[in-house]
């Protein structure tokens, strides 16, 4: 690998190869933070350099890890001492942006945060928003087809995502930097980038979509009092809000008491004794509008009986605080360490009969277990910690299988945004058929033969 | 006792504003405004007050033209029971605004008057002064906590290194500051309610006050912008920048 190293050193420079304790020093899990224990870190500067670096690497047969900002939750970014790391932190350029197209051109390390920033700037927006904001990269969301907070009203990373640029496994420049909502012209192979999860090549720059920038914010947290008035409430909300819905976040009451009451993380906006909470948003362009027909819309609901109780927010601090409750992640970690993380979709209809069946399952196996739940119910995505006391590999692949295995007959996914990686791997096939896997380990041969880029993550090993 | 608790109209506190581009003023065409981050706190210690026995009526004044009754629904929602919107046409300077108030408490004989230390949008911090002098009544400015005990309105303030109590016989006006409360939500129930409780409109006229004008405003200005940053390379560097570009040494 030294030999090798040397080359990349002429490409990117030597303060661009980090060795030793620098490596060691960074984490490679958000999760676990577990050290980096990569043979080096790679920090090319450019599209050039990188693929002059891959170039290296195909001749060498040297494995590769992409890192973007490392907030990836199925340990995507964790490589072995005999695979190198890809960092794309220093390619965090914000190169144009064109307003009336609706388009924003950047490198794929920019963070998330600044690429908002620099939209809100030119009076537009980039409607892809996740509670990583700060740290997580445009090429990660690309990589993983990041969800989060608006998808029911703006849709998924895929749909924000008009071209890409990517590195493959060779260092061939791939340049599929389209900019025009329409383009048929044979193969859309912007997507065989986005949600593969930096398996086929690594994203180098992107074009995004943006939208016109809307201010008029109206938020709600409400509580309903069974599981069909919450999605009678998501009926009513679609309907009475026209297309100015922009979130639908429930959760469960035991997320919501355990972050307010019981812990005192947050001081509760309303009581904690309902079962279902509902964070609410629209987004609008008038101010004055938009708030009546917001509030009309709580109105009526409360009338029909769909919530039981409500408070809006009547200041944009009173919104994060809103927000604050549902965002906190790191209290969550932290209230019920450790525990078991899941990011899982299934028909709505589904969802409450699914988690009742599943606490039950769990507290009958281990007495004082917590199943916590909380999620984009719109997307039929559901959020679920389960603490049992203990974390090791015996009681993981005890729950897992609790959580994942009903999802199958339903038709659910065991990943619903956050992807495969390393962490579900042998749960891909319990999610799509084996002539689907068959078809994706064909594109992986396609285009990394080698096999060089993360390595053994999302597929099963391909038998020779 | 009856509380009066006047509050204002302002940008939301974490909107980024604009100027106008002729420097006259911000521009407030479909900007996000809410009640004024100290009015809040006000009318959140005087629903307090009341609920703790020691209020029997929380009356919410505002000042401005129409929109302002959105905040004073606001107020209503939160728990108070009657406003009273004085219309004009602009928002008015401090001394005005004092002005009308002290005719609105002549009529009204509040035991206690709570406002907002400042409100963010002027920053003036001008309006519960000059209205404790015209109204000839004490005052408690800043207040990080307030307690009324046998005829007095006990008020904390902080201080530089400490707290300093002061009593001071009703009625009295008291300013908050933003450590007193931290203010409720408006829950829809109320919310509902509170488009059926009293708003009285009055102009300064019927109060008797003329509004005149005693300051000007000459421009509003951002900010200058800062410059961003630069790596230098060597400390050499970094002197020469030092010595011939800020002039610093
Ligand atoms: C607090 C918190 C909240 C979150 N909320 C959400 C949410 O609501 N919705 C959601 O979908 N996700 C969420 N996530 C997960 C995560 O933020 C997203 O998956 C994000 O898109 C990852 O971006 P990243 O830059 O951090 O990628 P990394 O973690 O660095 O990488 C993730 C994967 O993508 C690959 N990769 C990274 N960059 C590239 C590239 N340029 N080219 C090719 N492959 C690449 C990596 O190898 C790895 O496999 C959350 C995470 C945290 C910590």
């Amino acid at each position: 690998m030294n030999i090798l190293l040397d080359s990349i050193e002429k490409v990117v420079g030597s303060q661009n190869v980090l060795r030793g304790e620098d490596v060691r020093s960074r984490t490679a899990d958000w999760m676990t933070k577990e050290p980096c224990l990569a043979g080096a870190i790679v920090r090319p500067a450019n599209t050039e350099q990188l693929s002059e670096v891959m170039a290296l690497c195909y001749e060498a047969n040297q494995a590769v890890v992409t890192h973007g900002g490392l907030t990836g939750l199925v340990r995507g970014g964790m490589a072995s001492s005999d695979e190198l790391v890809i960092s794309l932190e220093r390619m965090t350029q914000i190169e144009s942006i064109d307003c009336v197209s609706g388009t924003m051109t950047v490198q794929a390390g920019a963070p998330l945060q600044s690429v908002q920033e620099a939209a809100d700037q030119a009076e537009m927006q980039f409607n892809l928003d996740l509670g990583a904001r700060g740290s997580c990269t445009i090429g990660g969301n690309i990589a993983t087809n990041a969800g989060g907070i608006r998808v029911i009203r703006y849709g998924m990373m895929r749909d924000l995502v008009l071209g890409v640029e990517a590195v493959l496994a060779d260092g061939t420049v791939v340049n599929s930097m389209n900019t025009m909502l329409k383009n048929n012209a044979g193969y859309d192979l912007k997507q065989l980038f986005i949600g593969s999860e930096g398996t086929l090549g690594i994203v180098t720059r992107a074009v995004l979509k943006l939208h016109p920038q809307l201010t008029a914010t109206n938020t709600a947290l409400v509580a309903c009092e069974d599981f069909n008035s919450l999605t009678g409430l998501l009926q009513h909300a679609r309907k009475s809000l026209g297309g100015e819905l922009c979130a639908f976040e429930v959760m469960w009451s035991s997320y919501y008491s355990l972050l307010t009451t019981e812990s005192n993380r947050h001081t509760p906006p309303i009581s904690s004794d309902a079962p279902y909470y509902v964070l609410i948003e629209s987004l609008g362009a008038e101010q004055k509008e938009s708030h009546e027909r917001f509030e009309k819309a709580i109105e009526s609901a409360f009338e029909k009986g769909l919530l039981i109780d409500a408070v809006l927010a009547s200041s944009d601090h009173q919104r994060e605080k809103l927000w604050a409750i549902r965002e906190d992640v790191e209290g969550l970690a932290h209230l019920l360490a450790p525990r078991f993380a899941f990011d899982i979709s299934l028909p709505i209809l589904e969802m409450d009969k699914y988690v009742r069946k599943l606490q039950s399952a769990v507290s009958q196996r281990w007495k004082n277990a917590k199943v916590i739940v909380f999620g984009h119910l719109g997307d039929g995505n559901l959020h679920v910690s389960v603490a049992t006391g203990d974390a090791s590999d015996e009681t993981r692949e005890a729950v897992e299988s609790l959580v994942y295995e009903p999802l199958k007959l339903m038709g659910g996914s065991v990943s619903a945004e956050h992807g495969i990686g390393l962490k579900k791997r042998k749960y891909l096939n319990l999610s799509r058929t084996p002539a689907e896997i068959a078809l994706m380990q064909t594109l992986k041969i396609a285009l990394d033969p080698r096999g060089l880029l993360n390595r053994n993550k999302v597929l099963p090993d391909i038998l020779a | 006792m009856k509380l009066i608790v006047s509050v204002k109209r302002v940008i939301d506190y974490n909107i980024k504003v604009r100027v106008k581009a002729d420097n006259t003023g911000v521009d407030l065409a479909n900007v996000k405004m809410a009640l004024n981050p100290f009015c809040e706190i006000a009318v959140e210690e005087a629903i307090r007050l009341k609920e703790a026995g020691v209020a029997s009526e929380v009356v919410v004044v505002s000042i401005g033209p129409t929109a302002v009754q959105e905040q004073l629904r606001t107020a209503l929602a939160l728990g108070a029971d009657r406003a009273i919107h004085v219309e004009t046409d602009e928002l008015p300077e401090p001394l005005n605004v004092a002005k009308l108030l002290a005719k609105v408490i002549e009529a009204e004989q509040p035991g206690l008057v709570i406002l907002g230390k400042q409100s963010i949008d002027s920053d003036n911090n001008q309006v519960g002064q000059m209205l404790a002098a015209l109204a000839g009544r004490p005052q408690g400015t800043f207040a990080s906590e307030v307690k009324v005990e046998g005829g007095k309105v006990l008020v904390t303030r902080e201080v530089d290194g400490g707290l300093r109590t002061l009593s001071l016989d009703l009625p009295a006006i008291v300013t908050t500051d933003l450590r007193l409360n931290e203010p409720r939500y408006a829950k829809l129930p109320d919310i509902m309610k509170a488009k059926r409780k009293p708003l009285d409109v009055k102009t300064p006229a019927d109060l008797g006050v003329e509004l005149k004008q005693h300051i000007t405003q000459l421009k509003v200005e951002t900010p200058a912008q800062r410059e961003a940053g630069i790596k230098v390379d060597s400390v050499d560097a970094l002197i020469d920048k030092l010595k011939n570009e800020a002039k610093v040494i």
